[in-house]
Parts: C-alpha cells; sequence; structure tokens
C-alpha cells in the first residue's frame, strides 16, 4: 500500500515539520491533523517481531481513535522515516500501518501523530494523486527553500486551498494565508490546482506552472529590482490562472515560455508591471483580463501560433498589444484605452482578425495594424480606473457594443 | 520565548538596525521571512541583539550578529545576483548566485535554466 489518495493534509505557519499533518477522508478515527502540536509523541515505537507493518507503543498505545491519522516516524535503528497512515488498531492497541515501515523487531522508534506540517519542500513531496492540502492564514508561511512536489494525474489532481479560519471559508484579499517567497519559488507540478492564496517573493519566478496547473483566487507581488522577472511562470502544456492578480515591478505578470502552449489567463488583474502578459507559447487564451498600468505593454506576443485575446481592457499601458511576426491571431473585444499605442504589430498581417475592438484616449490606436470593420471609439467610462475599478458605468457606450451571442437566444 | 511581533512575519527587504534590540532580545523568532534581495552580508537587524533564536526563517543575505542562534532549519546564504546580457550586451535578466565571503559565484541558487534542466530530468 501506499498514503491514501484520500489523505488531507493541514498546513499552518504555526505547524512542526515533524507533525503527521495528515488525516483519510471518512476514516473512522478522530483527526488530529488541524492542531498546531502533535497529538501525540512517541519515543518508544516498537515494530511486531513478525509484521513490520504493525506498531506499538507501550507508553502511549496506540487506539481507535488514531485510526486515519499519518504517523510520521522521524528516527529509531531500523525504522524507515517517514509518514505512515494508520489502517486499523485492534484490541491489543497493534496499529497496522499503510506499508513496511523498516525492520520486524525494532524498538525505541520516534514520532508524532497528528498536528499540522509547515510549508516545505517535503510537505509536497508527500503528497499523492488525489490529495488535498489546507493552507491556513494563521500567520506568515516563509519559505526556506523551493517547493517542487511530483506530478499528479488527469484522474487525480493535488489541490491546495488557503482559507481562513475554517475549511472552505474561500477568503479573498488579505484574508488569503500570505506566502513570503522571498527568493524561492513554488512549482505547481503536473496537474496540481492551487486556491486562495497570496505571495510575495522576488525570485526568478513566483509560481511556476507545469501541465494543466492551475491558480485560482491568488495574489502574486514580485518586487525584484531585477528585469524580466515572473509572478506566473507558465513552463508546460496547459497552464492556466483565473481570478489572480499579478503584479512584477521590473518584469512580467505573467509569461508563457515556447513550451508554454495553450497557457489560459482569465479574469486576472496584472498591473504595475512592466509587461502583463508575455507570450512566447502557442495557442494561449486571454480573456476577461485587465492590464493596468504596465509600463512596456500590456499583452507582448511574439508566436506564431494563434494567441487569441478578447473582452479584455487594456489601460495606461505603454503599448497596449504588441506582436511580434504573429500570425494566426485573434483580437475581439478588447477595451484599449489611455495607452501610448493600442495595438502594435511589427508587420501588418491582415489574416490575424482584430476587430469589435474599442480604442480610445490613446496616442496611437494602431501600428501596422488594420482598423477593424467593426471596431469603436466610445469613452468607455469606467467607474474608477485610477482606483482599480474598471467596471463600465450605466450608460457608457462600449456596453451592448461589442460582439456578443445574437443566435439561438 | 516566541517573540510574537517579530514571528510569523513578511519583513523581506525591511531593515530593523533601528529597532530597538529590547523587542528581540533573548526570544525566539520563528517562521518569518528576512530576505533581502542583491545585498549578500546585509546588517539587518540592531548591532547590539542577542539571545535571539531563529527557526524556520528566511535569512538570506542577513548578517546574524554574534551572540544569536540560527537553527539548522532556516537558510542563511548569501547571495547575489549577477546580470545576465544577450547579444548585443543589454542586460536582459540576472542570476542568483551563493556566492562566499569574497562575493564570489560558488553556486548557482536556480533560475529559469534550471527548471528546464528539471524537465529534462523528468
Amino acid at each position: 500500500m501506499a498514503l491514501s489518495a484520500d489523505t488531507i493534509w493541514e498546513i499552518r505557519a504555526n505547524g512542526n515539520t515533524d507533525n503527521g499533518g495528515g488525516f483519510v477522508d471518512g476514516a473512522s478515527g478522530t483527526d488530529y491533523s488541524q492542531q498546531d502540536a502533535a497529538q501525540v509523541s512517541y519515543t518508544d515505537l516498537a515494530i511486531d517481531a513478525a509484521d513490520n507493518t504493525i506498531l506499538t507503543s507501550a507508553t502511549t498505545p496506540f487506539t481507535a481513535a488514531h485510526v486515519g491519522n499519518i504517523l510520521n516516524i522521524t528516527g529509531g535503528s531500523g525504522f524507515t522515516q517517514g509518514r505512515y497512515q494508520i489502517v486499523s488498531v485492534d484490541g491489543s492497541n497493534k496499529a497496522t500501518v499503510d506499508r513496511a515501515c523498516g525492520s520486524t523487531g525494532s524498538t525505541s522508534g520516534t514520532g508524532k501523530l497528528g498536528g499540522a506540517r509547515i510549508l516545505v519542500d517535503a510537505a509536497f513531496n508527500d503528497m499523492v494523486n488525489g490529495n488535498i492540502a489546507y493552507i491556513k492564514a494563521d500567520g506568515t508561511h516563509t519559505l526556506t527553500g523551493d517547493c517542487n512536489g511530483g506530478d499528479a494525474s488527469q484522474t487525480a489532481p493535488i489541490k491546495l486551498y488557503g482559507y481562513n479560519s475554517s475549511r472552505g471559508d474561500n477568503p479573498m484579499g488579505t484574508n488569503r494565508p500570505l506566502i513570503a517567497s522571498g527568493n524561492y519559488h513554488i512549482t505547481l507540478e503536473n496537474y496540481w490546482f492551487l486556491y486562495n492564496c497570496r505571495f510575495t517573493g522576488t525570485d526568478t519566478n513566483i509560481l511556476v506552472f507545469q501541465v494543466q496547473s492551475i491558480a485560482r483566487n491568488c495574489y502574486m507581488y514580485n518586487s525584484s529590482g531585477t528585469s524580466n522577472r515572473n509572478c506566473a511562470y507558465f513552463y508546460a502544456d496547459g497552464g492556466a490562472a483565473f481570478d489572480c492578480e499579478l503584479i512584477c515591478t521590473n518584469g512580467r505578470a505573467a509569461e508563457t515560455t515556447g513550451n508554454g502552449i495553450r497557457t489560459r489567463l482569465f479574469y486576472c488583474y496584472c498591473h504595475d508591471s512592466d509587461v502583463g502578459f508575455r507570450i512566447t507559447g502557442g495557442s494561449c487564451i486571454v480573456g476577461f483580463c485587465i492590464f493596468d498600468t504596465c509600463v512596456t505593454s500590456g499583452l507582448d506576443t511574439t508566436t506564431d501560433d494563434g494567441t487569441t485575446v478578447f473582452n479584455c481592457t487594456f489601460y495606461n499601458c505603454g503599448i497596449g498589444i504588441t506582436a511580434t511576426d504573429v500570425t494566426r491571431y485573434i483580437v475581439f473585444n478588447n477595451i484599449i484605452d489611455s495607452c501610448t499605442t493600442g495595438i502594435s504589430e511589427t508587420v501588418q498581417n491582415d489574416g490575424n482578425w482584430i476587430d469589435f475592438n474599442n480604442f480610445s484616449n490613446n496616442s496611437t490606436d494602431r501600428t501596422n495594424t488594420g482598423t477593424g470593420d467593426n471596431d469603436t471609439a466610445y469613452s468607455p467610462n469606467f467607474t474608477d480606473a485610477g482606483g482599480g475599478d474598471f467596471s463600465l458605468q450605466t450608460g457608457s457606450s462600449c456596453i451592448g457594443s461589442a460582439l456578443q451571442l445574437r443566435i439561438g437566444i | 520565548m516566541i517573540n510574537k511581533k517579530y514571528s510569523f512575519k513578511d519583513f523581506m527587504g525591511v531593515d530593523l538596525t533601528k529597532v530597538d534590540s529590547k523587542e528581540l532580545n533573548n526570544t525566539e523568532i520563528v517562521g518569518s521571512c528576512f530576505w533581502q534581495e542583491n545585498s549578500p552580508k546585509k546588517q539587518v537587524f540592531p548591532p547590539t541583539m542577542t539571545g535571539v533564536i531563529f527557526r524556520r526563517c528566511n535569512l538570506d543575505n542577513c548578517v546574524i550578529p554574534d551572540g544569536n542562534t540560527v537553527e539548522p532549519d532556516c537558510t542563511n546564504k548569501q547571495i547575489k545576483i549577477f546580470t545576465v546580457d544577450d547579444q548585443n550586451n543589454t542586460i536582459v535578466g540576472g542570476e542568483d548566485w551563493i556566492v562566499d565571503d569574497a562575493l564570489e559565484k560558488v553556486e548557482k541558487l536556480h533560475s529559469a535554466n534550471q527548471i528546464a534542466d528539471q524537465m529534462v530530468e523528468k
């Protein structure tokens, strides 16, 4: 056996490296992971003389309440350090764990059962496909190294949820847990989903996205004084960010590499950065995002493989959208306001489809870009653009002026 | 005694040298980030601070005054950013390197290239 796919982990700033940190959803015991301190600290673990999946403790006997908890064996001659699930406890207080935990007959093992973990690389590495981890906003979580777990799968992703005071409370703003990344980063490996967290840092990237890894309702602020760093770095196929706020003072709020194909960015607010989103991977889709005060450009695409940008707002950027040698490029339903240049292409390529966009208050609306048949030039009447509120006031001419569904309704 | 004021906080880039050392002396500071970007061997704490035990803190680039303890679960590397130029000698970014006392490169901390290497290894 191995740790159960149904294991739910608890990560707290006030947790402990050695705590068990998890409980198997639906198990018959009592969940001791949702507390700062371990429920039991063992110093006399003993492995059965005949079966190395059976443990006992004379001073703190195992009980039925321990079933489902994760035991972290931290030491002892003949013991294999690691985290084990208490699968069952019999009437003789013998605990059966999910796999062999050392040599038969070993004694004086140490370990902890219950209690939350802290946010370190090992916490990520212990997770198996299908696991969930809850990250509590009980103080700043400080990284002391990079955190990179193992790949999950299409059928069993690993999910990390930030919460404030009770699991599932889906916090917003500063109620979300803060992760001080410093000079380190977290990699969301394949099929890892992350929700409801805040990050500060200066590393080359704050979050690295691998295949189909997704962040939602996250805040990332990269304040590095070095140029061309990133908040969100999409390294592989199909990463996505939804409902995130991204700020990278001297770099890119988001960036894809050439490998970062099919990256999706939806409902994100990228602002006060050098570049909002730099795209070099193919077939990326950007929708319903706001790019505000991005010094060089809101969106910078250099791929020739079908970037799609729609229903976005570009405000007060050097160039709203800049495209270098781009083909199969679709840009529609965007408001481009108060930029030095609205849309700029290196070479006009009428095979790109750029239409239904609203240009207003830009020094130059288009460079090497044709005028769309349905482009407009209305003042959008943002509620408070300077204050970051880009909702359209009632009566804005932009409301209902762009491409919208008109058949089948 | 855990120092609640300075534990589990983000002090990235913050200069605490002017803090009254009485706020810190003989306490335990847990889980805080004191990282100072591109400033190896930076004086961050009051020089008279003493008796402080740091646990699970990011103390990279920080000088820890004598008389204080940095537990092994902290990080206290000295890290400098070396600029990266393109073919036209234009600075296009920087790489983080662990440096020695003479601020010479010892080992690369990590970079986008390292991520690429990791991908290849997979």
